[in-house]
């Protein structure tokens, strides 16, 4: 499964991320957890309090709806790796319809700092939630999946 | 007294507050990798026990006319209800047990047998009250927007009825759990999205026929002629679970001891400090195991709190380690036998439905700091004026 | 030719009355409580009981599973299931093809698993299931099937384990009393590790048009596809499966891509789980050589030093035939696959399966 280069009007959704509000200017739904409720859209972001949201209430950071079993977590080679993902947990279906249609659009996406080479995606039962231990350093908060059931990598 | 910054209030400094987030952060990695076939074997066992239980009341009441068979069948379904809803419905939704990678023990898609939606639940429950734990205007918990439960919030004459609304909410706890999400108070104020009110009410209603239709409809009809007196028994069941329940959260936060916060703490809260806050806010009670397995180990509302996606078996033996936290910082932990937990909740319901004018506040003193003193080091000392209009620090 | 006589309690019939039954015990299944008296008695999710764990090499077994309600026997031959086993509290999942052909008895199917040295379900599955374990199951998946009717010419080339999808479908063959022209190539590293060797054999004595061509590996070192043609002179005009190591099956497909024949190629492979704790990476020093390169905590030892232009050994790049193994001069690496971690100086390491931890130092 390879990114596909001009996905955006071809890659289908599942309905509850269709549902989403759509940026004008992408083209392409706004995730739930990028929305700040300040009227701005910033597609890659990671708003904190809606993170913490979606771990509290087990719900998909891509369409805001209950998580299905098969959690997953998508993320950079490194984050797999060292199994501390910073994008939420999503659907499958979600996630899979999200490295086909984000990445096209050339930016950093999925609470990336910069375009990714290879993508990970892995699949868990469960999932811990980690706040910032501090008030200084890295602000985020991490993922670390505790039951994974599929590792995969797909190129950028 | 609303505390706003914790660290002020139990007299520790930052770095003192960050090693005791490190060493809960040990605990909480510990009892992470030792997740194993014992705990699953519990979840298990109690699920298998829970069931059976409920079969056999249902079963034994299809002969509810006949007095002990009511009572022995009422009984076991009040049990069996009281365990679905406390260790098991609570413990799962909150994704303790989705380390087990089972599908059939998951929180995306536990449904509990009660007239709340479980997605429902999650929110007010797993994200309004965990993240905002006793934060005033922020946590529904604090009243369910209905009771006055802390001073600052503002006194209304409605809530001279407030003992009778407890009472209200203890015999129909359920409906007003079902109704929780809904968040009254934004409802009242006008804030809360009429879109998705609609579809949170379609969505209670769609649960809420299928408990009523299983409960109050099908079960009486199939007991032919016991058809009042499996309906009593029922609703009897649906009553022993509501105020069993009732009774438990209310010790969580409600005793003294359990502080409230302000919307300053909670700006920038480190993680550390996020700990402190659910240590303070909430409050334990002491009992056997078998009051624990009752009440969904909410005995141990400090430690699930710290922890509340860690299996509800191991908090009694996370509260051994955390008690001694607790001593060695001198952070207060509230704990007592269950009788005053609650009739500690229960006077302050009384209290506070009267103006504060009315009634004497609690004390106001903060715990005394039991760390040994020790020379502060110069990044803890404060700046100082000098009177050339210079800043330096007093020199050791 | 579908047989659908359902067992007590998985036809559509029973399958509606479980559903008003529903209305009795919600917001559960009616599942939720027959699966006390019996764990087979749920179709809310696929399981299976083990019935039998038979032996077939020193390190290959034959799981013989007894699936529950809502189980569909009608798979296609050389399609593979997902099983979830319980292992200290956890399921974890692996996907194994079916080896049993469709229908077979309507009661059971099998798989045949081959324990990986270091991999550690595959190996409790050999060695550790106890008969009577329930397990989880996904239903049947994967186009690598035997088409129907089949071809009237076929050539399988296979490599170890990847014999399993290939003997469902020959047993399906061989049910039916009507096996085609089919050539089979099994190359594995002794006649003893060869899985079903005696079934293959028999099967070869028993129909005039299979044919068995053995190779084993440690002696006559891998096959060859450039002497394809003498062992096999029509093979471009035969429909042909491969299954086996990934290496393998590269070289496989880029045989059949240079002699124009792609498409009459399918190809089956069984990748490599690299689920385990990652490592975090480091300087990988190559000490011969002096070259260094920075390797992440999922770039594997062989890629660090491929991407550095060292020669590194390999084979089957999964872990399983050991030419990639190199001394570990200092440092400390991480299997991916287990999570366990080597760290003893001059200790021996697989290259193709381990990340580093911090830095390193081979011997190469």
């Amino acid at each position: 499964m390879t990114v596909d280069g001009d996905a955006r009007s071809t890659v289908p959704l599942p309905a509850d991320l269709a549902d989403r509000p759509v940026d004008p200017r992408r083209g392409v739904p706004v995730p739930f957890v990028s929305d700040a409720e300040d009227g701005t859209v910033e597609i890659g972001r990671v708003v904190k309090k809606r993170a913490i949201r979606c771990a509290l209430s087990r719900i998909c950071g891509l369409c805001g709806i209950s998580l299905e079993w098969g959690v997953t977590f998508v993320g950079s080679a490194e984050e797999a790796g060292a199994n501390a993902f910073h994008y939420p947990p999503l659907h499958r279906g979600c996630a899979e319809a999200a490295l086909r249609l984000y990445p096209a659009l050339g930016e950093p996406v999925l609470g990336q700092p910069a375009r990714v080479d290879t993508w990970a995606l892995v699949v868990t039962g469960g999932f811990e939630l980690e706040r910032p231990a501090s008030r200084h350093g890295d602000q985020r908060v991490a993922f670390h999946a505790n039951a994974v059931s599929e590792d995969l990598r797909l190129p950028g | 007294m609303a505390i706003s910054d914790v660290k002020e209030y139990t007299h520790l400094s930052e770095a003192e507050v960050e090693e005791l987030g490190r060493e809960l952060d040990a605990i909480r990695a510990e009892i992470e990798a030792s997740r194993g076939a014992a705990d699953a074997a519990y979840i298990n066992r109690i699920i298998t026990i829970q069931r059976r239980l409920a079969a056999a009341g249902r079963i034994t009441l299809f002969a509810s006319r006949f007095p002990p068979a009511w009572v022995a069948g009422t009984l076991m379904l009040g049990v069996a209800k009281i365990l679905e809803n406390m260790e098991i419905g609570h413990n799962v939704m909150h994704g303790q047990w989705d380390w087990m990678n089972d599908p059939e023990i998951h929180s995306s898609n536990w449904e509990w047998d009660t007239a709340q939606p479980a997605e429902q639940w999650k929110h007010s429950h797993n994200y309004v009250h965990h993240q905002f734990t006793n934060v005033l205007g922020y946590d529904n918990d604090i009243g369910y927007g209905i009771l006055r439960m802390a001073r600052e919030q503002k006194w209304h004459p409605a809530n001279l009825g407030q003992p009778v609304y407890n009472t209200l909410l203890a015999l129909l706890f359920q409906w007003g759990v079902a109704l929780h999400d809904l968040d009254l108070e934004a409802i009242r104020k006008r804030r809360k999205d009429p879109k998705e009110m609609k579809r949170q009410l379609r969505q209670i209603g769609r649960k809420i026929r299928r408990q009523i239709g299983k409960d109050y409809v099908l079960y009486p009809l199939l007991s032919g002629p016991a058809f009042l007196s499996t309906l009593k028994a029922n609703a009897t069941a649906n009553l022993i679970r509501n105020v069993w329940s009732y009774m438990i959260i209310f010790c969580g936060h409600f005793p003294d001891g359990a502080m409230h916060f302000t919307e300053e703490e909670i700006e920038d809260e480190t993680r550390a400090e996020w700990y402190l806050r659910q240590m303070l806010g909430s409050a334990n009670f002491e009992g056997g195991p078998l009051l624990h397995v009752m009440s969904g180990n909410l005995g141990f509302q400090i430690e699930h709190h710290l922890f509340p996606d860690l299996p509800s078996n191991r908090y009694a033996e996370i509260s051994v380690r955390v008690r001694a936290l607790c001593e060695r910082y001198g952070i207060p932990y509230t704990t007592g036998p269950l009788h005053r937990q609650y009739g500690q909740a229960l006077r302050t319901i009384w209290k506070l439905s009267l103006p504060n004018g009315m009634t004497s506040e609690p004390d106001p003193t903060p715990p005394p700091r039991r760390l040994p003193r020790r020379r502060l080091t110069d990044a803890e000392r404060p700046v100082r004026r000098l009177e050339t209009g210079s800043w330096s620090r007093r020199s050791a | 030719m579908t047989d659908t006589t359902p067992s007590v309690g998985t036809g559509r019939g029973w399958a509606r009355l479980r559903g008003m039954a529903g209305q009795l015990t919600t917001p559960l299944h009616p599942d939720d409580y027959l699966s006390m008296v019996n764990p087979l008695w749920s179709a809310r999710e696929l399981r299976g009981r083990v019935e039998q764990v038979v032996p077939e090499t020193d390190d290959a077994a034959t799981l013989v599973i007894r699936p529950g309600w809502g189980w569909s026997f009608q798979h296609h031959a050389g399609q593979y299931i997902g099983i979830g086993v319980q292992v200290d509290g956890r399921f974890h999942w692996r996907s194994y093809s079916l080896s049993s052909p469709p229908l077979h008895d309507r009661r059971t199917i099998t798989i045949t698993v081959r324990a990986m040295p270091e991999g550690f379900l595959s190996d409790h599955l050999v060695r550790g299931l106890a008969p009577g374990t329930i397990v989880r199951l996904a239903a049947p998946a994967g186009d690598f099937v035997l088409p129907s009717p089949p071809p009237a010419r076929m050539l399988f080339l296979v490599g170890g384990s990847g014999i399993t999808p290939v003997i469902s479908m020959l047993r399906t063959l061989d049910r039916r009393g009507t096996v085609p022209d089919v050539l089979l190539v099994y190359s594995s590293p002794t006649p003893d590790r060869m899985i079903f060797r005696d079934e293959l054999q028999a099967l070869a004595v028993r129909h005039d048009g299979f044919r068995l061509h053995e190779q084993h590996t440690d002696v006559q070192g891998m096959f060859d596809l450039e002497n394809l043609d003498e062992v096999c002179p029509d093979w471009r005009d035969r429909e042909t499966w491969a299954c086996g190591p990934a290496p393998m099956l590269d070289a496989v497909e880029d045989f059949w891509d240079r002699a124009g024949r792609r498409e009459q190629l399918h190809v089956e492979r069984f990748s490599l789980d690299l689920g385990g704790d990652g490592a975090e990476g480091g300087t990988v020093t190559f000490a011969y050589t002096g070259k260094q390169v920075e390797a992440d905590g999922a770039t594997t030892l062989l890629e660090a030093g491929e991407q550095a232009g060292v020669g590194m050994p390999y084979g089957c790049r999964m872990g399983i035939c050991h030419t990639c193994t190199l001394t570990l001069a200092s440092g400390r690496v991480r299997d991916l696959r287990s999570g366990e971690e080597h760290h003893e100086p001059n200790e021996n390491i697989q290259t193709c399966v381990t990340a580093a931890c911090g830095d390193v130092t081979l011997n190469i």
